[in-house]
């Protein structure tokens, strides 16, 4: 059990936060959660990031001087070549699997070639072969998030949330015969269930706290909770006219709208009862908008992820961190290329050095999160102990377009079930879905067999 | 932001929906069986046999008699010999009288076939975008609200940001209309010490005393509700709200019955998503929209917002139904300020105005440039559209017009003389800045951060104006900058040149061959949009040689090469502007609409108006077909 009893009073906060969230501001502003329960008994934390476009080291070259997976396998490994190289200070709780594929995010047909970049975020967590269509009959895969969520998510008020980046509306969308929605997000619900992504911190951050309804006191709180369960209420309940006088299609479509009034009415129910063990008394305030500077965003969705983990708020979360053929510059890289252009590399080992940058900056970034996680105490230990961060792309490199030799890491300790500080270096061939199967086994979905094309859980 | 131009729309220029109907068609004779067979083993079965599979399309064994000959497999050929891409220009073509006969017998036997069988197409109901959520609030209430505050982004599908089918719902959806109705009906409502323009316009009495409360309670939610709810719901939905009325008085004053009446109103399905009750069978018809659905369709169309008052009263008294009555709400509609919509959301998305923001030109290189400036060639386009949409010329003009919307900065921007102020004005431009292929957004929004690229502004041009998107790229295919260094033996190498080069690789030719010479002819355009004589220290040449062997030269050989397909653009044009009108992706089956639409707009001129009415005259607007049971 641990209780912050320094709090700062909000307007205090808003005046010195300018247009970022101090976290540790909002630390003292945010009572931590009196766990009902030992925190052994709490399903590990999953966080799933996703960078697209492959890496450096994942074409011939960069894997011969190392730019993504260190040259040894095992503990003894050396990561300062690499693009992890960051994250030297949690070594510890590092598992680095190298070498695997992602065969799903390959062509299957004539048609599909030339796709990559608009299948591959689809392929991620569901490892399944999107179907090729820009229409509403999108089809991939459960993602692992839902899957995990689906299991254990209920048991928080939100059961996931799921963050991004970038924007959305590149002019004329997508292309080579792909609907947008598979570029869009990383998170799958059910084979044909696509869910958006929040890409702006104050909506994130209205969706975690905004379940506790607004208001300064307590009191306003709980008036505005109960104001917004009869509004609800009422939305269902026009809906249900509205069934009657609408065609059998239409109907079925408002019936998923329908669904979904109720899964927020059973969010709102949830809180209630989440208050009963000890309401927040004050919320930390909001920040204010989409930063420009990319690691300032990626920091205020970092924030709200730890914030929403410290309060029991919701246990699962998928967060992407680019989009497929951007061309966004990260000046704070030291490097000025685009991202699109620069992981075009021609095979050139000063162009790969330069594509190698970006991802080291992009890694980067996760640095701040696991030293979060590792500063925060949680139960008999840290929430890195207690959590699954998994990160990686579905692209390999993607100078060739191809799904080999993919980057991807694990930080975290899952509650035990893994161990870290190790560098998994699997044979050819080896599918990430294997490492995806191994990874939900070490979540505690023992009884799933097979996850894409899976040989078998690997033993992580 | 509004675009103030007071444009009246000359009522009697605007084309009446009397002479609407199937065109007395004068075709030419159609070609006979054999001869299309023998035209296609000759001309096109090589590339497109069994094996090869040119194009995913095989021609062997072509018959077009056979009764298997279906829509995609036509329109796709209709397409590429249309617009003179197909057969390739290194490979042997048929006469050109001979091709454009084939092409006919091909669109008229598309077209039979539609007319036995139409199929109107059908999309699931839309529900309202960030975009239109923000303006029919505005409508409703008079208060400006940012949606993206509260709503997740639209999925894009064809472009555009209102395509029913990938419109998706999340639990975060259902929460974010929760926050959005507690925020703006808050906002609305506000305090009665503060007489906001809000308040006036919710507050149509009030009472000064108890017993007047219910009375002047119902006589406001009744008209939030029918405005809020475009004319359905009636009265199950007005007392609803009206129980929410008496929940929040209870709680607390008038005021605050009113505020939970509109939270609910504004959480309501009725406002929130735009479901149509089914047709009314008028037989021999097909399926028509309701009245009040078909005035939902004519104002998100055109406003992008929901109908007010004069549409929703001309609905009801079944104005709609005579070609005089829609015709007259069009041309009002367009007329009204709203319409901006029109510029601002349909051309702004069509065009890929919201990718001008994205380059961020090297400062260092391109000093004059900043945000403003872009945000003033954004102004400028969107200007110059809605003001040939309101004056209702030849969508044509798009490419010809020598007229545009200047301010100061913009103006000085492109060397133009005698522009003071920050007003934007009507301006006349020289011969090189005709068109939205002389304007700063385009140039900019197909430029790098550091040169131009004439694959861009070529793959822009052939995907936005000729709707002929190329193929992705392949991977493996190394950029420009990879290949072909700034500099040849020393020697500086200009863009163009270094593109040339780049094209001598065979593979990437026969794409590239399309793509690059309607890019190059606008060279003498930097990634600024500013005129420019060298690049690179090199002379500009915009001379250059387009796929079907014409040559061009310069943004004038552009332009007349580009008229030489006009009809292509004008179909492109018809077919962007119904897929934004009907919230769904076209499918080969709605081409013969898309034609007649067209052929139509042909015989007047192809004044804006033709394309609109043409639009909401279509069946895919009016009598969409019954959804297929799964």
């Amino acid at each position: 059990m641990y209780l912050t009893n320094r709090r700062l009073s909000r307007r205090t906060v808003l005046r010195s936060m300018g247009a970022t969230v101090a976290l540790p501001f909002l630390d003292a502003m945010m009572p931590a959660r009196v766990r009902a329960s030992p925190a052994a008994t709490t399903p590990s934390r999953l966080i799933c990031i996703e960078m697209v476009h492959g890496a450096a080291g994942s074409s011939a070259l960069g894997a011969e001087h190392n730019l993504w997976a260190p040259a040894a396998a095992g503990r003894g490994f050396d990561l300062t070549p690499t693009s992890l190289r960051a994250l030297e200070p949690f070594r510890d709780y590092l598992t680095i699997v190298s070498n695997t594929d992602v065969a799903n995010a390959e062509p299957f047909t004539v048609r599909e070639v030339g796709g990559d970049h608009f299948r591959s975020s689809a392929v991620f967590l569901t490892q399944a072969h999107p179907k090729l269509t820009e229409g509403a009959d999108v089809e991939a895969g459960t993602s692992l998030d839902q899957i995990y969520a689906q299991r254990i998510g209920r048991a928080s008020p939100i059961p996931s949330m799921q963050l991004s980046i970038e924007n959305v509306d590149e002019g004329g969308g997508c292309s080579a015969g792909y609907s947008c929605q598979y570029t869009d997000t990383i998170s799958w619900a059910s084979p044909t269930r696509p869910l958006p992504m929040i890409r702006d911190p104050r909506i994130a951050f209205d969706e975690v706290f905004g379940v506790f309804g607004a208001g300064a006191t307590v009191e306003e709180r709980r008036a505005r909770r109960a104001e917004d369960r009869s509004i609800l209420d009422g939305m269902g309940a026009a809906m249900g006219r509205l069934q009657r006088e609408i065609g059998s299609a239409d109907r079925s479509r408002l019936g998923d709208y329908l669904d979904n009034v109720r899964e927020v009415e059973r969010r709102l129910q949830a809180v209630e009862a989440f208050n009963e063990s000890g309401e927040p008394r004050e919320l930390p305030g909001a920040p204010l908008g989409v930063p420009d500077s990319f690691s300032a965003h990626v920091r205020s969705m970092f924030d709200i992820q730890l914030l929403a983990l410290r309060s029991d708020v919701t246990r699962v979360f998928a967060f992407k961190l680019g989009r497929d053929n951007s061309n966004r510059t990260y000046p704070e890289s030291g490097f000025d290329g685009a991202f699109h252009p620069t992981s075009h590399h021609s095979g050139k080992i000063e162009k790969i050095v330069d594509f190698a940058r970006l991802n080291t900056f992009h890694v980067g970034q996760v640095a701040y999160l696991l030293e979060r996680l590792r500063d925060t105490p949680d139960g008999d230990g840290s929430l890195l102990d207690h959590s699954l961060v998994l990160y990686g792309s579905a692209m390999g490199d993607s100078n060739l377009h191809n799904h080999k030799r993919v980057p991807f890491f694990i930080a975290g300790r899952a509650n035990g079930a893994i161990k870290g500080g190790v560098h998994i270096k699997t044979p050819n061939g080896t599918p990430l879905a294997s490492v995806m199967l191994g990874i939900l086994h070490a979540l505690g979905l023992n009884d799933i067999k097979e996850f894409g094309d899976s040989q078998g859980p690997m033993a992580l | 932001m509004r675009l103030r131009l007071a444009f009246v729309l000359a009522g009697a220029g605007m084309t009446s929906l009397g002479a609407i109907g199937p065109p007395p068609s004068p075709r030419p004779a159609p070609m006979p069986r054999e001869a299309q067979n023998a035209l296609v083993d000759r001309y096109c079965s090589d590339c497109h046999s069994a094996k090869a599979k040119r194009g995913d399309l095989v021609l062997e064994g072509f018959d077009a008699a056979s009764p298997f000959l279906g829509a995609d497999v036509l329109e796709k050929m209709i397409l590429k010999l249309r617009t003179s891409m197909m057969p390739p220009p290194s490979a042997e073509r048929p006469e050109a009288a001979t091709l454009s006969s084939f092409i006919e017998t091909l669109e008229a036997r598309a077209d039979a076939s539609a007319a036995r069988s139409p199929d109107p197409g059908w999309r699931p109901f839309q529900r309202l975008n960030r975009a239109e959520y923000a303006l029919a609030v505005r409508d409703l209430l008079g208060v400006e609200v940012d949606a993206s505050a509260f709503l997740p982004a639209d999925t894009l599908s064809a472009g555009f940001d209102n395509v029913a089918d990938v419109q998706t719902v999340s639990p975060a959806l259902i929460t974010a209309y929760l926050r959005g109705a507690a925020h703006i009906s808050r906002l609305a409502v506000g305090s009665p010490s503060n007489r906001t323009p809000s308040r006036r316009r919710i507050f149509s009495c009030y009472p000064t005393g108890q017993a007047e409360e219910m009375s002047c309670a119902a006589t406001i939610i009744k008209r939030l509700t029918e405005a809020a709810y475009r004319g359905t719901g009636a009265m199950e939905e007005t007392s609803a709200a009206l129980s929410f009325y008496a929940k929040g008085r209870e709680r607390g004053s008038f005021d605050d019955g009113i505020r939970l009446a509109l939270q609910s109103i504004l959480a309501n399905p009725r406002f929130l998503f735009r479901t149509e009750s089914p047709a009314v069978n008028t037989s021999g018809e097909g399926q028509r929209v309701s009245d009040a659905a078909l005035a939902s369709r004519l104002s998100f169309f055109l406003w992008s917002s929901a109908p007010d008052g004069p549409l929703i009263a001309a609905a009801n008294r079944g104005d709609l139904r005579t070609p005089e009555g829609l015709s007259a709400q069009v041309r009002r509609m367009i007329a009204d300020p709203r319409a901006e919509a029109l510029a601002t959301r349909f051309a702004a998305q069509w065009l890929r105005l919201q990718d001008l923001g994205r380059n961020r030109l090297d400062p260092a290189l391109f000093p004059g440039f900043d945000k403003a400036l872009a945000a003033s060639m954004r102004r400028e386009t969107e200007m110059f559209v809605l003001n040939l949409f309101r004056s209702d010329r030849s969508v044509v003009d798009l490419i010809t017009s020598d007229q545009s919307f200047l301010d100061d900065r913009l103006a000085a921007h492109y060397g133009i003389p005698g522009v003071r102020g920050g007003e934007f004005r009507a301006t006349n431009l020289p011969d090189a800045r005709r068109g939205l292929l002389g304007q700063g957004s385009v140039l900019v929004l197909t430029s790098l951060g550091n040169r131009t690229s004439p694959v861009l502004r070529g793959k822009w041009v052939l995907d936005v104006l000729l709707g002929t998107p190329p193929p992705p790229p392949p991977p493996n295919v190394p950029g420009l900058d990879d290949t072909v260094k700034p500099t040849r033996n020393g020697e500086p190498l200009s863009t163009r040149q270094r593109v040339e080069e780049h094209r001598r690789n065979p593979a990437c030719a026969s794409c590239h061959r399309t793509i690059d010479p309607l890019g190059m002819a606008l060279e003498n355009f930097d990634a600024a949009g500013a005129v420019r004589r060298d690049d690179n220290g090199v002379a500009v040449d915009v001379v250059a040689e387009l796929y079907d062997g014409r040559r061009i030269d310069g943004s004038a050989g552009l332009r007349d090469a580009l008229l030489a397909h006009q009809d292509q653009i004008l179909r492109n044009f018809a077919a962007q502007l119904l897929t934004y009108a009907i919230g769904r992706r076209l499918s080969p089956r709605d081409m013969p609409a898309v034609r007649a639409i067209v052929r139509e707009a042909a015989t007047r001129g192809n004044p804006f108006s033709a394309f609109v009415v043409g639009v909401v005259t279509s069946d895919a607007f009016l009598r969409p077909r019954a959804p297929k049971e799964s």
